[in-house]
């Protein structure tokens, strides 16, 4: 039901965390572009970790 | 000495100030745009009602997006807003990409830190030609008519520049008498919605009569001529509202103004006169409004009254739970006051949200405890999640100055810090951090606070523009439940760690199980959240006016 809920959700009522974000100091002094850029590295980096191991599990 | 552009002049869309005004070249300003940046936005009309076409960019944009665009449209002048201090480095990277990427536009640079610290930003940015300090509606203007023609602005009030390696600040131009005589802000982009709704930032006044240690705002109003708060009428306010809700479609209201007019007899007068503008207008029902205010201001009758007139949330910097912190940071309140207010608002089912310091410089090891104590008090039952911060010296504040005094202060410009009265406090602090992530936990977009205060806010637009929806009742329950579980546990690995580093004792929480616990917390909640969604989504979307998919 709830992955069915999440999945199927109209875009205007899907859960919008970003709405009222309010940017703090960031500890490492990373601007927003750098922070996108080390969060979609550790993403990519996670995906290519798991794919390495289901590989290596098969 | 040149006299200030008369501002009135400008709301008229004067074409020229009798000094010359080149407009074929556009003006580029650069600021963070999340909730629509109304500084710029302000900015934008008045440049736009002179006849400059003004192209707005976000600083989140990637630097090599915005050099390419100046390249593309080559600005007379590149304004950049910077509203966080510890952007400045950031700011500076792309300042110096424009520059080294071949932008000769005049480079200027507003807002609280580049006003009070002139010195310093032209130091940190040797690329920057000037600051406009202050409200820089009519300098900027002046700034860009110069500019364009070619003429000396040296000497054009409000702006600070570099001159044989001085930093020179001009008189300090007068803060504006009347905002109405302002024209909107420019709003030209797609607003935020959540559930369907659109949102807009509104002003109602400018300035704040208020004297906290810890923030620049006063400072910055006070150190330039002119009074300090103003308000605009509240005619002239609800006809704004009214404007976006007829032409944009606009039903929240977020009130930026950096102390909500409520404070003595003259300014609850005037939001007496707002909420009468609301119902004259007939606006309460159709459009809900949130604003900031002090805990101090929350009184029955007012704030039912605004409640019925649309109020939805309430924001408070409480700060902290602690005399001697409330004291330290100047609030000139008590932890009774602040108590009372949260216990009102929770008595006429007001959403509220509010902000807090778990340390400051006068810190200590008790005082922590008697912040959680508090903490526990009024967001134990779950009403909304834990939040807290520790304080940071920014320039222009009282406390940074007494921190510069008493030789406590650390860190640098990008990232001010002090040292605790305890030092053991840093160590605990530090400790916090890697046992809680505490980006993870309080700040940041995963983070579990900021996903259940949106869960919360969704909560009081559900009650306010739909419908009675079914099951509401159940959900409020299952999200406060919840949020009291969330709030249990980070109180509790908060106290543990103060008594590890006071008293020794054993610490018992892992970093990877608490981590854990959070990701289970938010797994349930968005888990329980998209299924009362999916099981409203008929109704909701038939009040949006969308199909159902």
């Amino acid at each position: 039901m709830a992955k069915k809920a999440a999945q199927k959700l109209s875009a205007a009522l899907v859960f919008r965390k970003e709405w009222i974000f309010d940017p703090g100091p960031d500890v490492l002094g990373l601007n927003r572009a750098a922070l996108a850029k080390v969060n979609q590295l550790k993403t990519a980096f996670t995906k290519n970790v798991n794919e390495v191991i289901k590989q290596g599990q098969g | 000495m040149r006299q200030p552009i008369p501002l009135r002049a400008i709301q008229q869309g004067h074409p020229d100030t009798g000094r010359g005004r080149d407009t074929s070249r556009p003006v580029m300003l650069v600021g963070f745009q999340h909730q629509g940046n109304l500084g710029l936005g302000y900015l934008t009309s008045v440049l736009r009602q002179c006849g400059y076409d003004v192209r707005v960019v976000d600083i989140e944009q990637d630097p090599e997006e915005i050099v390419k665009t100046a390249r593309e449209i080559n600005p007379v002048l590149i304004g950049f807003s910077l509203i966080f201090q510890f952007y400045v480095g950031g700011y500076g990277e792309l300042v110096r990409s424009l520059r080294t990427g071949g932008i000769r536009s005049h480079f200027t640079m507003g807002g609280h830190f580049p006003s009070l610290s002139y010195e310093q930003t032209l130091e940190i940015i040797p690329e920057l030609d000037s600051v406009v300090r202050f409200e820089g509606e009519s300098t900027l203007v002046e700034l860009t008519d110069a500019v364009s023609t070619g003429r000396d602005w040296h000497d054009i009030p409000g702006i600070a520049f570099v001159r044989e390696g001085q930093a020179i600040a001009t008189p300090a131009r007068p803060l504006v008498e009347d905002l109405d005589l302002l024209p909107y802000p420019e709003r030209n982009y797609q607003p935020d919605a959540v559930l369907g709704r659109s949102i807009m930032p509104i002003l109602a006044s400018r300035g704040c009569a208020r004297t906290c240690s810890f923030c620049s705002i006063h400072t910055f109003y006070r150190a330039a001529p002119g009074r300090m708060v103003r308000t605009r009428k509240p005619a002239e306010v609800v006809r704004e509202m009214r404007m976006l809700h007829e032409e944009r479609g606009i039903t929240i209201f977020l009130f930026q103004d950096d102390d909500f007019p409520l404070f003595g007899p003259v300014w609850r007068r005037w939001a007496n006169e707002f909420v009468d503008e609301l119902h004259r207008n007939h606006l309460p029902g159709k459009v809900i409004w949130k604003m900031n205010c002090r805990a101090d201001v929350v009184e029955r009758e007012l704030f039912l009254r605004m409640r019925e007139a649309g109020l939805y949330l309430v924001y408070m910097g409480l700060e902290s739970g602690s005399e001697q912190g409330l004291k330290t940071l100047h609030k000139q309140i008590t932890v009774e006051q602040n108590v009372r207010a949260v216990d009102l608002l929770k008595s006429i089912d007001l959403m509220w949200e509010y902000g807090f310091m778990l340390l400051d410089p006068s810190s200590t090891f008790e005082s922590v405890r008697e912040n959680l104590a508090f903490l526990r008090t009024i967001v134990g039952d779950g009403c909304l999640p834990v939040t807290f911060c520790r304080m940071l010296p920014y320039d222009g504040t009282p406390i940074k100055d007494e921190l510069v005094r008493s030789g406590r202060l650390r860190g640098d410009v990008n990232n001010p810090d002090y040292d605790f009265l305890d030092p053991r406090l840093a160590d605990f602090y530090e400790g916090l951090t890697s046992v809680v992530n505490v980006r993870g936990w309080i700040h940041g977009l995963e983070a579990v606070t900021l996903q259940l205060s949106t869960a919360w806010h969704e909560v009081a637009v559900m009650g306010r523009l739909f419908p009675s929806l079914p099951g509401m009742a159940t959900y409020t329950k299952t999200l406060r439940r919840i949020t009291r579980k969330s709030n249990h546990l980070l109180l509790g690995i908060v106290e543990d760690l103060s008594y590890t580093f006071s008293d020794g004792k054993e610490n018992p929480w892992v970093p990877e199980e608490v981590e854990d616990s959070r990701k289970r917390i938010l797994e349930e909640f968005i888990t329980e959240r998209d299924a009362f969604v999916y099981k409203n989504e008929a109704i909701l979307l038939e009040v949006l006016g969308q199909p159902c998919s």
